[in-house]
């Protein structure tokens, strides 16, 4: 065994890393190409208010951030059913609406900063025993979702209407599909931090679509892409002294620049 | 045997009126051509078909269910550009819900043979013509074996060669397997050659009931001033020629 998986709280950095690994990409499969990646970015945020708030008022501030991001997730739905906004605007006015009482929260609060790194970027090595059970419980309800409504969520992409006509209902569906989103982005704050939880969810799907294949075998190759960024990257960080959550992304980032090399040499 | 009845519909997008009180009837095994201009309703009566959309006044009863009408929607292939599925993934998605996995695999067998399309399976639908993509959509309806199919502008994108192949296609799947079929198109040409009906429809509606006691082929009579007036707005006037 490698040395620092001799420490317990670096093997709970990589189960939970694993965990979080393959659930990101599975759910952000079905985001990226019905084009709504910024919907990640937009719960991210919001899960940061939620956070915020959790730490003044002494509520455990993942399960306050769980709370915010799948609010949020029903709110920007019904705003999107109802109104005559367009997407972006309506996940653009949660991102920045949320940041910003984030930031005045965080700012008028003292003994807050100490945090605040960690909740940004990720702080996987801090893991609890009871962190743990959470990711696992809840990770384990939403794959299962996603494999009971597997086919519901691939016609949800294909396109609504054909959804709609092939008996899907789709405003429940899609509802079951961002909250489920939003627990994953709640779930991956520790792994990533708020602002870096978008990358795992979004760039190993991206990686994958290069491969142009299948789309099983895209949300097969996005899983390994990102299981094997966690991987990579929680080790390089121990032995590199570097930020884990920055360097899981990198390592994303390094597979995406290496997936697209592999493809434009395979066409010429 | 009328199968689907439209009475009395209308239906507005807030203070638009889209479609004032229009009444038809599809029976089993009709082969219906809807013309129109744009923004003339055609798209808003198939969605309204399909339970997409909810009249504003009007029933409609129908003596099949929803999920027995088939619908291979419009543009689909200019949205799907990077989609990442194969031919076999979009028809598979097209079978009843709550299908067993077996059950799925058989009927998206016997789907992508009707289509003729058993070698493209493997394929990415990116890499598909745009012909090959229409087959594949129409597969994909055609899976959970249904009454009714119903198509929104499908030859939109498509080569003239190709078009006349899809709609040979379309007319077997009519004659032979007793599919209902009700498509828009803005295509005159192919309206008089294959449909047994067609409904003008610019707000309000004109049936043209055809004769199919010869065959539905040939129909160039059909469509005349008073309702190429209809859909158009203007007036013409019809000169018959000899090829």
């Amino acid at each position: 065994m490698l040395e620092i998986f001799q420490y317990q709280f670096m093997q709970r950095a990589l189960i939970a890393g694993l965990i979080i690994g393959v659930l990101a990409p599975v759910i952000g499969t079905f985001l990226v190409v019905r084009r709504y990646s910024l919907f990640v970015d937009t719960l991210s945020h919001v899960s940061l208010l939620g956070i915020a708030i959790g730490l003044v008022s002494g509520l455990n501030p993942y399960l306050t951030a769980t709370g915010f991001a799948v609010v949020s997730s029903i709110a920007i739905e019904k705003i999107k059913d109802s109104s005559k906004l367009y997407q972006e605007s309506i996940l653009a006015m949660f991102l920045s609406g949320s940041l910003a009482i984030s930031i005045i929260i965080i700012s008028a609060t003292e003994g807050f900063n100490v945090n605040l790194f960690s909740l940004l970027f990720g702080s996987i090595t801090t893991v609890t025993n009871l962190d743990l059970v959470v990711i696992s419980v809840l990770s384990s309800v939403v794959l299962a979702v996603v494999i009971k409504f597997y086919r519901q969520f691939f016609l949800l992409s294909l396109d609504q209407d054909l959804a709609t006509a092939s008996g899907v209902n789709a405003k429940l569906y899609n509802l079951i599909l961002v909250v489920s989103a939003a627990i994953t982005v709640s779930l991956s704050i520790r792994i990533v931090g708020v602002l870096l939880i978008s990358a795992l969810m979004v760039i190993p799907v991206i990686t994958a679509m290069q491969f142009k294949t299948s789309f099983k075998n895209t949300m097969f190759i996005a899983l390994a892409v990102s299981v094997l960024s966690v991987v990579v990257g929680l080790i390089a960080s121990y032995y590199l002294g570097w930020a884990s959550g920055g360097t899981i992304v990198v390592t994303t980032l390094i597979c995406f620049v290496f997936s697209s090399l592999l493809q434009k040499f395979r066409t010429t | 045997m009328s199968i689907i009845e439209f009475k009395n519909i209308s239906f507005s997008y807030e203070s638009l009126q889209v479609l004032k009180d229009i009444s038809f009837k599809i029976d089993a095994g009709d082969y219906i051509g809807i013309i129109g201009p744009n923004g003339g309703g055609k798209t808003t009566a198939v969605k309204l078909l399909l339970g997409l959309l909810n009249q504003s006044s009007g029933t409609i009863e129908s003596s099949i269910a929803k999920t027995q009408i088939g619908y291979v929607p419009q543009r689909a292939s200019q949205n799907l550009s990077n989609f990442p599925a194969t031919v076999d993934e979009i028809v598979a998605s097209g079978a009843k819900l709550g299908a067993s996995g077996q059950q799925i695999k058989a009927a998206t067998e016997k789907s992508l043979k009707t289509a003729g399309i058993q070698k493209l399976r493997s394929k990415l639908i990116s890499r598909l013509s745009g012909g090959e993509l229409q087959k594949v959509f129409v597969a994909r309806a055609l899976v959970s074996d249904p009454k009714v199919l119903v198509l929104d502008e499908p030859i939109v994108g498509i080569d003239t060669p190709s078009q006349e192949k899809f709609y040979n296609f379309l007319y077997k799947l009519n004659q032979k397997q007793g599919i209902t079929i009700l498509f828009i198109s803005h295509d005159l040409d192919v309206i008089t050659k294959y449909v047994n009906k067609v409904f003008c429809l610019n707000k309000t509606l004109i049936i043209h009931d055809v004769d199919c006691k010869d065959g539905c082929h040939g129909h160039e009579h059909l469509l005349d001033s008073n309702s190429l007036a209809h859909i158009y707005g203007a007036n013409s006037k019809i000169i018959h020629h000899n090829h």
